[in-house]
C-alpha cells in the first residue's frame, strides 16, 4: 500500500487574498507589509520584490508598487476555508501554517485527480490559487511545491507536480542543499567547506564522514538528502510555543505605554495558551531598540497560563531589559516550553486557585462570545487613549500579523 | 596563634563548619573561617550573618593562643591534599601559614583581622528544651526535603519547629504536601513556643542534622526566641535567624476524618511506584493510583515514553475503591527517607482530597493529588 503526501501552499497568499477582494489590484505589483515584506503577488516579482525585504527597497525596486498594511483576520478565514475543504477529501490533515498544509492517503489510486480537483475547488470557492507537490513524503512533497512555484514564475500555470514512488532521491539529487529541513546558515558554511553543494554530493557523502561533520544530526540528515523523510503527517500540532509581539514606528520611549502594550501582549497570549489548554513553563521577553540592537531576557516559571502571574514576571524582566534609554521599535513576548496544564493539588490555597480559575474562564467566556477587547484590563486602558480598535484589538503596527 | 593539630581530625571539623559558608558572596571575610585557640582546644566559627555555628575541636596542642581568620576553601584543601599526621598551623591578622611535621610542605595564605569577623550570640539562656540527638535527627531527615526550595513560597522555605510541654513537632510544606514529625523533648525553665510559629531555615536544619551524626544519645538544647534559634550539641553551638512570616495554618488541612484506610509495606509500595514512574515525562509526572480491596494498579502513560502497569496486592483495606492521581516525586521522597519494613497506613478520602500517610504514631505525610 502506498503512502502518498500531499504539500499545499498558497500562492503569494497574503497579497493574493487583497487582489482577490479588491479588483482594482488584479494584474498589479501588491506588497502587504509594514517596515518589511511579509507577502507579495507574482507581478511584483520581475522587479526583484521578495518576501522578508524591507519596504523601502521594494519601493526602490519597484517605484509603482502598491502597499498594504493587511489584515490578519481575513488571511485567517481564507485560511480556515481552504483546511476545511482539506478536511473533505484527505482523512489526515497537518496545518503547518495558514497557508502552508500536509495532507496524508494511504493507498488511494486516485489522489493525483483528487488533488486537481481540490486546487480547483479552492480556486472557485476561496478565490485563491495553490501549489502543490505530491510524493511519499512530506519532504520531496514541500521540494516539489517549491517546483511548481519556480514553475509559475517563469510562466507555466500547471499546479501540482508529482513525485512517483522509487524516484526520490534521483528527484531530490539536483537540488541546492538548503532545500533539506535543518540546513541554515551554519550547516550550509560547514558544507561549503567540504565543497558540498548540491543534494546529490550530501546523499553521497559517506556515513562517517557526515557523523564527524554534525554529529547527532549527521544520519538524519543523510537520510533526507538520500529522499528518506520518516516524519509523519501530524493531526494536531501542538504548538512549542505562543508569541505575541508589535513594532512601533516611530520608535516609542514612553515607559507607560510600552508596560501597557507589554501586558496587553502578554493578556493576548495567554488568551491563546487557554484556547488551547496549554500551560508555559517560560517567559520571554525581547525588544529591538531604535538602532536596530536587539536584547532578550528569558525566565523560567512554575507552570501557568494566568496571565496575573506573568505580567508580574514579564515586568520585572522588561524593567532590565530598556536599560538602555534608546526607544522600542520592536516588543514581544514569547511563551514556551508549553505542556499540559498543571493539575497539581495545593493544600493551603485551593480555594483562592479555584477562584482565580473561575474568574479567567469567565472573562474567556464573555470574550469569546463579544469579542477580546469587550474585557480591558487597567493596565490597557492607556492603549485605548492612544491607539485605534474594534470589538476584537487595538490596531497594531502590523496588521497583517495581528492575532 | 600557633597550634599543632591532628590533620584528619581538623579536617572533619573544617567539613563540617564550612556547610555554614555563604554560597554567594556576601562579604569576602565570610568565605574564612575564624578560629579561636585557647585552654587546649579551638572554636571554629563561620557564618552567613543569617545561620553560624561554633565548633569546639579538641585534641589540639596550643603552642601559641590566640585568634585567626583562616581561608576555609583553600584550608579544606590543604589538609585533604597534606600527608602528614600531624600540621602546623601559625597566623596573626596579616597572614597565615600551614606546615607539615614530618614533610617538607608550606603554606602561606593572606589573612584578616579577627576582630572584622562578624559574631552571633552564645547560648546564655536558662530556658530551653531538650531532646535526644537520634530523635531530632530522624525528625529533621523526615521533615526538612518537604520543604519549597522556591524564594516565591518564602515561608514555606523552612521548617516549623514548635516545641511545648514535652512534645516536639517538625512540620515542612511547599504548598502540595506537607510532612509532620513527632517527637519527645524535655522543657526546662518553662520554655516554649507557643503563640508563634518559629520557621527555620532550611540550610540551619542541614547543618544541624550533620552535626548530629556522633552520638544518638547525646541531649541536645533548643532555645526559640521570637527572632532567633540557637541548639546546643556537645560539641557545637549552631545558631540561626528565624524565617519571617507566618507558617500556613497545618492543622486546618490535615483531615480530621478519612474514609478509606489500608496498611502498605513502604519497601514493595516504593518500588512499584519507582516502576510506574519509568513511563512518565518530566512535561508530566502524573501516575494514576487505583485502590480496589483487593489490589492496588499503578498506571502511568508518557506522551512520548509509553505506558506502564504495576499490580501490587492489599491486605487489610477498609473503605471503597478510590482512583487517584499523584506526582509519583512527591511519593518517593517520603519513601526514600522510611524505614523499608515498618508498616505504613495509607488514609484516603477521594480523587480530589489529599492522602495521608502515616508511619507509627510519630509520622505523617499530606500529598495533594493531581486533578
Amino acid at each position: 500500500m502506498f503512502r502518498w503526501v500531499l504539500h499545499l501552499d498558497v500562492d503569494a497568499f497574503f497579497a493574493a487574498t487583497e487582489q482577490r477582494d479588491d479588483p482594482a489590484l488584479r494584474g498589479r505589483p501588491v506588497a502587504v507589509g509594514t517596515g518589511v515584506v511579509a507577502s507579495c503577488s507574482y507581478e511584483s516579482r520581475p522587479w526583484g520584490v521578495r518576501t522578508g525585504m524591507r519596504l523601502s527597497e521594494a519601493r526602490r525596486r519597484c517605484p509603482h508598487l502598491i502597499v498594504l498594511p493587511g489584515d490578519y483576520r481575513k488571511y485567517e478565514s481564507a485560511s480556515r476555508q481552504i483546511i476545511a475543504r482539506c478536511k473533505e477529501v484527505a482523512p489526515r490533515v497537518e496545518v503547518v501554517a495558514l497557508d502552508d498544509v500536509y495532507l496524508e492517503w494511504f493507498g488511494s489510486k486516485s489522489v493525483q485527480s483528487s488533488a486537481r480537483e481540490l486546487a480547483d475547488q479552492i480556486h472557485s470557492e476561496v478565490g485563491l490559487n495553490v501549489s502543490m507537490g505530491l510524493a511519499g513524503n512530506k519532504l520531496v512533497a514541500a521540494v516539489a511545491t517549491q517546483q511548481v512555484k519556480e514553475n509559475k514564475a517563469r510562466g507555466r500555470t500547471d499546479c501540482l507536480a508529482v513525485v512517483p514512488h522509487g524516484t526520490e532521491r534521483e528527484y531530490l539529487a539536483n537540488w541546492p542543499v538548503e532545500v533539506l529541513p535543518g540546513i541554515g546558515p551554519k550547516a550550509m558554511q560547514i558544507l561549503e567547506h567540504v565543497n558540498v553543494r548540491r543534494v546529490r554530493e550530501l546523499a553521497e557523502m559517506p556515513t562517517s564522514v557526515a557523523v564527524r561533520l554534525f554529529g547527532q544530526r549527521g544520519l538524519p540528515l543523510l537520510d533526507l538528502a538520500r529522499g528518506i523523510d520518516p516524519r509523519e503527517v501530524r493531526l494536531d500540532r501542538t504548538p512549542l510555543s505562543v508569541s505575541r509581539c508589535t513594532s512601533f514606528d516611530p520608535a516609542e520611549a514612553d515607559t507607560k505605554l510600552l508596560t501597557a502594550m507589554l501586558d496587553y501582549l502578554l493578556e493576548r497570549a495567554a488568551w491563546g495558551l487557554r484556547r488551547s489548554h496549554l500551560a508555559t513553563r517560560g517567559i520571554r521577553v525581547m525588544v529591538r531598540y531604535a538602532d536596530l540592537r536587539l536584547a532578550e531576557n528569558r525566565i523560567a516559571v512554575e507552570s501557568t497560563d494566568d496571565e496575573a502571574i506573568l505580567k508580574k514576571v514579564a515586568r520585572s524582566r522588561f524593567e532590565k531589559l530598556c536599560g538602555r534609554r534608546i526607544p522600542l521599535r520592536l516588543l514581544g513576548v514569547e511563551l514556551s516550553p508549553l505542556g499540559p496544564i498543571n493539575s497539581q493539588g495545593t493544600l493551603f490555597d485551593a480555594e483562592q486557585q479555584e477562584r482565580r480559575r473561575r474568574l479567567l474562564s469567565c472573562k474567556d467566556e464573555i470574550r469569546e462570545r463579544f469579542g477580546f477587547l469587550s474585557v480591558t484590563n487597567g493596565s490597557s486602558l492607556e492603549l485605548r487613549a492612544r491607539l485605534e480598535y474594534d470589538r476584537d484589538n487595538f490596531r497594531l503596527r502590523t496588521p497583517c500579523l495581528t492575532r | 596563634m600557633k597550634t599543632q593539630c591532628h590533620r584528619e581530625g581538623l579536617l572533619a571539623a573544617c567539613q563540617l563548619v564550612s556547610a555554614a559558608i555563604p554560597a554567594k558572596d556576601l562579604k569576602p571575610i565570610l568565605k574564612n573561617l575564624k578560629a579561636v585557640a585557647g585552654d587546649g582546644r579551638w572554636t571554629l566559627i563561620a557564618t552567613d550573618l543569617e545561620v553560624g555555628i561554633r565548633l569546639d575541636v579538641q585534641g589540639l596542642q596550643i603552642l601559641e593562643p590566640g585568634e585567626a581568620i583562616l581561608p576555609a576553601a583553600r584550608l579544606v584543601s590543604i589538609l585533604r591534599e597534606a600527608r602528614d599526621a600531624e600540621v602546623l598551623i601559625q597566623a596573626d591578622s596579616d597572614a597565615c601559614t600551614v606546615s607539615g611535621t614530618t614533610s617538607p610542605v608550606e603554606f602561606e595564605m593572606a589573612s584578616e583581622d579577627p576582630a572584622q569577623f562578624p559574631d552571633f550570640p552564645e547560648f546564655t539562656d536558662e530556658r530551653y528544651h531538650e531532646i535526644s540527638a537520634g530523635s531530632l535527627r530522624e525528625m529533621i531527615r523526615r521533615t526538612s526535603f518537604a520543604a519549597a526550595d522556591e524564594t516565591a513560597r518564602y515561608t514555606m522555605t523552612g521548617v516549623l519547629f514548635e516545641l511545648e510541654g514535652d512534645s516536639a513537632k517538625l512540620v515542612a510544606t511547599d504548598g502540595r504536601r506537607l510532612a509532620l514529625a513527632e517527637g519527645i523533648a524535655t522543657s526546662v525553665g518553662g520554655h516554649t513556643t507557643r503563640g508563634f510559629t518559629p520557621i527555620v531555615p532550611k540550610k540551619a536544619m542541614a547543618l544541624l542534622e550533620r552535626n548530629l551524626a556522633d552520638d544518638p544519645e547525646e541531649t541536645i538544647k533548643v532555645c526559640i526566641r521570637p527572632n532567633d534559634v540557637l541548639f546546643r550539641t556537645g560539641r557545637a553551638v549552631i545558631y540561626s535567624r528565624l524565617v519571617d512570616g507566618r507558617f500556613p495554618d497545618y492543622r486546618g488541612v490535615i483531615p480530621k476524618k478519612m474514609t478509606t484506610t489500608m496498611t502498605l509495606n513502604p519497601a514493595a509500595f516504593h518500588a512499584a511506584v519507582r516502576q510506574a514512574a519509568i513511563m512518565t515525562d518530566n512535561d508530566g509526572k502524573r501516575v494514576t493510583f487505583s485502590f480496589t480491596p483487593q489490589k492496588l494498579t499503578l498506571r502511568a502513560q508518557g506522551a512520548m515514553a509509553g505506558r506502564s502497569k504495576v499490580e501490587l496486592p492489599l491486605s487489610d483495606y477498609d473503605g471503597t475503591p478510590v482512583d487517584i492521581n499523584f506526582n509519583p516525586d512527591y511519593l518517593t521522597d517520603m519513601l526514600k527517607i522510611l524505614a523499608p519494613d515498618a508498616p505504613l497506613e495509607l488514609k484516603l478520602i477521594d480523587a480530589a482530597k489529599p492522602a495521608l500517610f502515616r508511619s507509627g504514631e510519630q509520622y505523617s505525610y499530606l500529598v495533594m493529588p493531581l486533578t
